[in-house]
């Protein structure tokens, strides 16, 4: 099993008239506004399960009973299998995994101290520092090579990534037929045969709609090669609040939802059974700056409403948190990355993606990802809650320790202190003056510390050798 | 019988407090040299969790118990020590909470740190008048004496104790701590070390005996 937050103490946004409300608000929308879909081939299938379709605008209008149906097909135990057994993230609706992010284009070069363009070696980096993270479950390419030939990226993303994690892999690179073709093949080399990849699918694959209420024909095509492929589809939908979605955070949700059961409906019409996941990060614009602002804490209410929807229908949900706008990993940087990620982690998200990254998702720091991996851990234990039994009661230990005495000698105390607290790896609870004797480090220091010891000591199960050798021969026809 | 010195210093690296007494008990029984059984079992023993706790190996309710364990066999194996001998320590501290005040949390983890680091600790308890420290001292001639005191009305007791305490043995060296002490307090009041939590005073009773 990977690394997950069992949820205990579950705190829902939505009532359940909440969230029937958005339910049929959804269903409405899909039904009297209906949603541009490009692909020939959804469009056939669409028209042929009874779907209004208009030839001119290729906007689809779905019967309410249609998306219900097809909701249903969705397959509902859906697990993220690791590439190796240990890491199998299972999402059950009882856990929340949390997942690196996505696809990034800046790194801060850890060795050099310069902001620049992210590489292959980003790519492996960040996978390796993820793999070693306890609180982590799930990667998801933090960045994307850019010093690699055009045509090539999304090779090099996955091979990087495979050498560097065990852990379940899911894909953003893949967003044409063709590339998903070049992923099936270096998967089929990983895992020994496309048979073995099938029985233990340890990529899925990312597509999106283009907010408001639009899907693409390169993206839904590339969806469906990968479906074929035995990889769960996370259908990722980012309408924000008041620019590509109503300013009311419901009014949003709803657009989201209707985007992602419009999606769902397409793949189950394709290939019924397929694991779908329903994907999110709705953040609001900000009114002054003009950007998106990722770390709100409209974000992470808008994760959590949308995850409670999803599971209504039978859906695990992976949502955006753990983002920021920040520059650089400081105040602002952890106060925005916990708001956005309580919320969602507390309703019990399935997945929730975003450490690492700053400047919206656009920057990977290795020390961000520990700092993220430790936010993570807190929260963690917040949802864990407080478990009332004869054990954790320990009557019968009270009674042996006495007045005025302590409970650090008791073996109950030994055994459970693990579970029971939360033990931070990089937060500094040391007095001042110990502080000071070890060279007064600031939190970013002592995050890098912590990446050099995992650099040093980490180390991660090599992948099949057939894969580099599928992964350089596609290299070679796919360069431009 | 060599045997069974591994045994008691597993015993300790294994936390085994509650079947340790037994085990000291057949020592002795054996004719094991006590001081044989205390240095290279129970203080090897400790030795060792004190190294796991300061690379954060292991943690503070572990670290407690092996020094419960060495305690607990300590008590078995000291009786039997001939006269006139005495085991190998780096060095002998005496502690307590100042008169007034009765916490004694953080007094026990500084007591426990050094333990498990070889230094040989005696520990008056909470509620300490300035005679009994003196008094005390005078019988073990500690190396290092601790005061700790909680609140901001029972710390000057322990400036109170210092300046008698150096009038009896002008080399003892004096240390300080509890939650409202400061470096500057420490410095105020004449005393040589101060250490703001638990795990930084062994570092500065190790640097007072070096």
């Amino acid at each position: 099993m990977a690394n997950s937050i069992p949820i205990r103490c579950r705190r829902q946004v939505l009532d359940s008239e909440g969230v029937q409300r958005i339910r049929y608000a959804a269903l409405e929308i899909l039904e009297r506004t209906g949603v541009a879909v490009k692909s020939k081939k959804a469009q056939n299938l669409l028209r042929d399960a009874g779907c209004d379709f208009d030839e001119k605008s290729s906007i689809v209008r779905f019967p309410p009973s249609l998306v219900e149906d097809l909701a249903r097909k969705n397959k509902r135990s859906v697990t993220f299998f690791g590439r190796t057994p240990g890491h199998d993230a299972r999402l059950d609706g009882e856990h929340v995994h949390v997942c690196s992010d996505g696809n990034g284009t800046m790194a801060m070069d850890f060795e050099t101290r310069e902001r620049r363009m992210s590489r292959k070696e980003d790519v492996a980096k960040a996978a390796f520092v993820s793999d070693a993270l306890k609180g982590h479950g799930v990667n998801w390419p933090s960045v994307t090579s850019q010093d690699v030939p055009m045509g090539t990226r999304h090779i090099h993303d996955l091979q990087a990534s495979l050498e560097n994690t065990e852990k379940h892999i899911t894909l953003a690179t893949n967003t044409t037929d063709w590339e998903v073709e070049d992923v099936l093949a270096l998967a089929a080399a990983a895992a020994g045969g496309s048979e073995e990849f099938e029985k233990r699918p340890f990529l899925s694959s990312i597509h999106t709609s283009s907010s408001p209420l639009h899907i693409d024909a390169e993206g839904m095509d590339a969806g469906f090669v990968a479906a074929d492929g035995g990889m769960p589809i996370c259908f990722y939908v980012m309408p924000g609040p008041g620019a590509t979605g109503p300013v009311t955070l419901a009014g949003t949700v709803a657009v989201g939802v209707a985007e992602a059961l419009a999606g769902n409906t397409i793949i189950q019409l394709h290939r019924p059974g397929t694991a779908f996941v329903f994907a999110c990060g709705m953040a609001v614009l900000d009114m002054k700056a003009s950007t998106r602002a990722g770390g709100g804490p409209e974000h992470g209410l808008t994760s959590a409403a949308y995850t409670q929807v999803a599971h209504h229908f039978g859906f695990p949900a992976l949502s955006g948190g753990f983002v920021t706008t920040s520059k650089e990993p400081d105040e602002q940087a952890a106060y925005e990355k916990f708001a956005s990620a309580v919320t969602p982690i507390l309703a019990g998200t399935d997945m929730i993606a975003g450490i690492g990254l700053l400047e919206d998702c656009r920057t990977i720091w290795l020390e961000q990802m520990v700092i993220d991996d430790e936010i993570s851990r807190i929260i963690g234990r917040m949802a864990q809650g407080i478990e009332v039994s004869d054990d954790s009661l320990a009557l019968d230990v009270i009674d042996r320790v006495g007045p005025g005495k302590d409970f650090l000698g008791q073996r109950h105390t030994m055994d459970r202190f693990r579970k029971e607290h939360f033990i931070p790896v990089v937060s500094d609870r040391s007095s001042w003056d110990s502080w000071v004797a070890r060279g007064s480090k600031s939190t970013l220091t002592r995050a890098g510390d912590e990446v050099r010891r995992i650099l040093k000591e980490h180390t991660v199960e090599p992948v099949r050798d057939e894969m580099g050798e599928v992964a350089a021969s596609l290299i070679k026809k796919r360069a431009k | 019988m060599e045997e069974i010195v591994t045994q008691l210093k597993n015993a300790v690296i294994n936390y085994e407090m509650e079947t340790i007494a037994d085990l000291a008990k057949k020592a002795v029984d054996q004719g094991v040299d006590p001081l044989v059984a205390i240095d290279k079992g129970l203080a090897e023993g400790i030795k060792i969790v004190g190294e796991k706790f300061g690379k954060g190996e292991i943690f503070l309710p572990e670290l407690v118990m092996g020094a419960e364990a060495m305690k607990t066999a300590l008590a078995v194996l000291e009786p039997a020590v001939p006269e006139g001998q005495h085991r190998q320590t780096a060095g002998k501290v005496l502690i307590g909470t100042v008169q007034d005040d009765i916490h004694e949390i953080g007094k026990n983890l500084v007591a426990t740190m050094l333990s498990s680091n070889g230094f040989e600790v005696v520990d008056l308890g909470v509620n300490v008048p300035l005679q009994d420290f003196l008094k005390k001292a005078v019988e073990v001639k500690p190396n290092i004496v601790a005061m700790s005191a909680l609140m901001t009305t029972t710390m000057p007791r322990m400036a109170e104790i210092i300046a008698p305490l150096k009038k009896d043995d002008p080399s003892v060296k004096t240390i300080v701590g509890g939650a409202p002490v400061t470096d500057v307090y420490a410095k105020e009041i004449g005393s040589e070390g101060y250490s703001g939590d638990a795990s930084g005073a062994v570092d500065v009773a190790k640097k007072l005996v070096g």
